[in-house]
């Protein structure tokens, strides 16, 4: 197996994304990564537009579910694919972390990540959805790392 | 997975997962000895297992026969808490989808009649009633006070601005509209993703469909519901689109912090959940319910485009084609519902995720005399039904019952098998015409990704929960 990568994993219901990374960051790459393959094949897109996203969640498992969800909603909301994902910076519980969670719901959100991201506006013709993917779950979602600080984990997203 | 699960059988059609750890009440699965088996080896029952685990829930954690490995709840799961003894709310028993539903028109038209104009008609569909990821734009786009008011009035908005009658606001489930809906609750991003997506079918399993009616097994109720061999009826599955799953993904974030200050232990962070009186548990059903109206009111648009499309490509009056609502239900949904618990009437906060109300004709809100319409639609190129709400549901699963075919095969799966072929081509062999946006997904919707939608129906059926009324057809599908 290589040191970090993806995987689509079968689920009765909805479509199942297994990914493993040396670090968290590296993780967080990879889902994103994982996500553009399950909707679309990102060979072929182009990366004429550039975004920065940034979100935040109360522990890893949230910024996760926050993350994957803005890539969701870019695409879904705004007709932007994204394919091609630089290293994302993650903060952790920091005091000045605290507040401003999207969605206009109050939290108390610690963890941070900014991402710099690179895709296209979607053409249904030029990109063929794979899967219609709607929501990244909380479903079995645990991000601990293991004895020599590596991570694995699978997400289920809804369809 | 499943296999180590204890199950012992308590009658014919139903399963008892025994109380044991921390269940809080036994799980109960309706399903025959054959899709038992299937169930077993999917983690359909590991979640009915952690659906007991909820605070103050009531009686069992239930499943339907149409049960599939879900996340948090099952798909087919219901389950019922009493707020009063400290019951949750839980935004994962309720689905990202909230009040995803059916909606079943009947026609004057026949078979005969319409055969030679399937393909107009389907094609009329395909323009009138935008479908796929992100689809909008099928009405002007509403302002902020405008979509406050969508939220509030549900179905009856719709009617307001012209698309159906009164008389469609009577036969929907709660008339349409939920009360308690808080926009307040609501927030910036679902309200953005809400603006422009009314009338759209979307993505996924989401269709219209134009039927014939195959087969009736409940001559009375099918006379009364105007259900006749040949006639022709149309059904519209779809939900609240990204406005819902926006409610769901900021809840999911709320609750996540609700789960820590209320101390409550859970299996899977996916049943995230508050009690129904906290804080957190009002404004969730307050944000909640204004997905459930924007759903009635976005399959209230869409009723209105069907009629729209059916008479431009049959070029008949309106009175000709007689297009009525025969009901519309939801399957998503959690509500506060009045049921007799051990002879004594509690206020219980049910939740229906991926499972349908089937009330009996005693204490519904359905004018029909028969009972409450059941609507159980199949997959992408098999039969639908129409059943009956009998007293035994209240008796026994709170008033609920199955709510379409349930998936054995993942879709990957299915389109590891179907992808390649051309399906279009393949169900139109089988007389079956489709326009499909998002042509990549199709093959995830193959019938043979499904289980039997007629067994699912049955157990029900002889569990004597919802009787079989009619059998539908289908003729022509639009989908994402």
């Amino acid at each position: 197996m290589e040191r970090a990568g993806f995987e689509a994993i079968d689920h009765t219901a909805d479509v199942g994304l297994k990914v493993w990374a040396a670090d968290l960051e590296e993780l967080f790459l990879q889902a994103a990564r994982g996500l553009a393959s399950l909707l679309t094949d990102p060979e072929g897109v182009t990366r004429d537009r550039e975004v920065d996203v940034g979100v935040s969640g109360a522990d890893p498992e949230e910024l996760l579910v926050a993350w994957l969800e803005e890539v969701l909603y870019l695409f879904e909301a705004r007709g932007l694919l994204l394919v091609d994902f630089e290293r994302p910076r993650i903060t952790g519980p920091t005091a000045e972390a605290k507040g401003g969670v999207k969605g206009g719901v109050e939290g108390d959100a610690e963890y941070r990540l900014t991402c710099r991201a690179r895709g296209t506006a979607w053409n249904r013709g030029r990109h063929p959805l794979r899967s219609a993917l709607k929501a990244a779950t909380y479903h079995g979602l645990r991000l601990a790392p293991d004895a020599k600080g590596r991570y694995q984990t699978t997400i289920v997203f809804d369809t | 997975m499943s296999g180590d699960i204890r199950l012992r059988q308590v009658r014919d059609y139903l399963w008892e997962i025994p109380r044991e750890g921390a269940m809080r009440v036994p799980g109960r699965v309706y399903a025959s000895e054959s899709m038992i088996a299937q169930v077993r080896g999917e983690g359909g029952l590991d979640q009915v297992r952690n659906v007991a685990h909820l605070p103050g829930i009531v009686g069992y954690s239930l499943a339907m026969p149409d049960i599939h490995w879900g996340y948090g709840f099952p798909i087919g799961g219901v389950a019922a808490t009493d707020p009063a003894d400290g019951g949750v709310i839980s935004p994962g028993g309720v689905g990202y989808d909230i009040n995803c539903g059916v909606r079943a028109l009947t026609t004057r038209l026949e078979l005969a009649a319409v055969r030679e104009r399937l393909d107009p008609m389907v094609q009329a569909l395909f323009r009138h009633i935008p479908t796929g990821v992100g689809s909008s734009g099928a009405i002007d786009r509403v302002g902020d006070a405008e979509l406050d008011r969508v939220m509030v009035e549900g179905a009856r908005w719709a009617i307001k601005r012209g698309y159906g009658t009164d008389d469609d606001a009577l036969h929907t489930e709660e008339q349409g509209r939920l009360p308690g809906a808080d926009p307040g609750a609501v927030g910036a991003r679902a309200r953005e993703r809400g603006r422009e997506q009314l009338g759209t079918l979307g993505s996924g399993n989401h269709f219209a469909e134009i039927d014939v009616i195959e087969e009736i097994f409940h001559p009375q109720a099918a006379e009364e519901f105007g259900l006749r061999p040949g006639g022709i009826a149309v059904q519209i599955h779809t939900g609240s689109r990204g406005f819902g799953h926006q409610v769901c993904d900021d809840y999911l974030r709320v609750m996540g912090r609700a789960v820590r200050r209320h101390g409550i232990d859970l299996p899977d962070r996916q049943l995230a959940c508050a009690p129904v009186e906290s804080e957190e548990g009002r404004s969730y059903l307050g944000a909640m319910a204004c997905a459930a109206n924007y759903a009635w009111a976005n399959r209230q648009t869409i009723m209105a485009l069907v009629e729209r499309a059916l008479l431009e490509a049959l070029q008949i009056p309106r009175r000709e084609l007689g297009l009525r609502l025969l009901y519309d239900v939801c399957h998503n949904i959690a509500k506060l519902e009045t049921h007799a618990v051990e002879g004594r009437e509690r206020r219980l906060c049910v939740h229906r995720k991926g499972a349908t109300r089937a009330y009996p004709p005693s204490g519904t809100d359905s004018p029909w005399r028969s009972g409450q319409p059941v609507l159980v639609p199949g997959d992408m190129g098999s039969e639908s039904y129409i059943c009956l709400g009998r007293p035994e549901a209240l008796r026994q699963t709170f008033g609920s019952t199955c709510h379409g075919a349930g998936r054995v095969m993942s879709r990957r799966e299915a389109v590891r098998r179907f992808g390649g072929r051309d399906l279009t081509a393949h169900l139109r062999a089988r007389g079956i015409l489709v326009r499909a946006k998002e042509k990549g997904t199709l093959a995830e919707e193959m019938s043979e990704a499904y289980k039997d939608v007629s067994q699912v129906v049955e157990v029900m059926h002889q569990a004597g929960i919802s009787l079989k009324v009619a059998r539908l057809r289908p003729l022509a599908v639009i989908k994402g």
